[in-house]
């Protein structure tokens, strides 16, 4: 990916984060629910177990859970 | 855990595979160490990877969970629900030589006790024997002298 391409991705995540993720990950648009991104996701050979795994711990550790709410 | 990529076209390659049948590997369940999970609400919507074995362990209740997913995506999850139950510790019984020694020297002592008692019984026997005799012959002796008479 060049400057200009690194730019456009940029500005996209930065107007809409959503909708940009779910175009660069291939996310059908009636998907909100978390649990079934993620399902999709591993589904789709897209992530690993692991990084799933990873990513729920995090969620769940006191320190992200306060950052989160700033 | 080793990384394992899901192939999207890993049904389109079973035929290849089963032309070379002594490559043929069969795809076993990648399992994960536990996850802790507050609900078990959270561990059946937990997302699990296809051919993907995940465990959770309740934080506060003392269950364990399993979610399994089959290699096709078309399969349902399988949901497993454990209970833990605490084992107390029983320590096992040490032998005592002491104590196996008394024991023996009674079953000795016991054994010594059955072989008097067996002895008496056999002379009681005889004793009986003897007296049955005696008794027979004074009952013979009166009929006799009142047959001599």
């Amino acid at each position: 990916m060049n400057l200009s391409g690194l730019m456009n991705t940029y500005q996209q995540f930065k107007a809409n984060p959503m909708q940009m993720l779910m175009q660069r990950f291939n996310i059908p648009q009636n998907m909100n629910n978390p649990n079934e991104i993620l399902q999709h996701l591993l589904n789709t050979g897209q992530i690993t177990q692991d990084q799933v795994n990873q990513a729920m711990q995090l969620r769940n550790n006191p320190i992200i859970q306060q950052m989160m709410k700033r | 855990m080793a990384y394992q990529y899901f192939n999207p076209y890993y049904q389109q390659q079973m035929p290849m595979q089963q032309q070379m049948p002594q490559q043929v590997q069969q795809p076993q369940i990648q399992s994960t160490n536990f996850l802790t999970v507050p609900s078990e609400e959270i561990a059946r919507n937990y997302p699990v990877a296809p051919g993907n074995s995940v465990t959770f362990k309740n934080e506060n209740a003392p269950y364990v969970y399993s979610k399994t997913m089959g290699f096709s995506q078309l399969d349902r999850p399988i949901f497993e629900k454990y209970r833990l139950v605490k084992e107390d510790d029983v320590e096992p019984i040490k032998a005592d030589p002491k104590k196996d020694e008394d024991i023996q020297t009674k079953l000795a002592e016991i054994n010594a006790v059955k072989e008097e008692l067996e002895s008496l019984r056999a002379e009681v026997d005889e004793l009986k024997k003897d007296s049955c005799k005696i008794l027979d012959e004074i009952n013979k002796k009166p009929s006799k002298k009142k047959d001599g008479e």
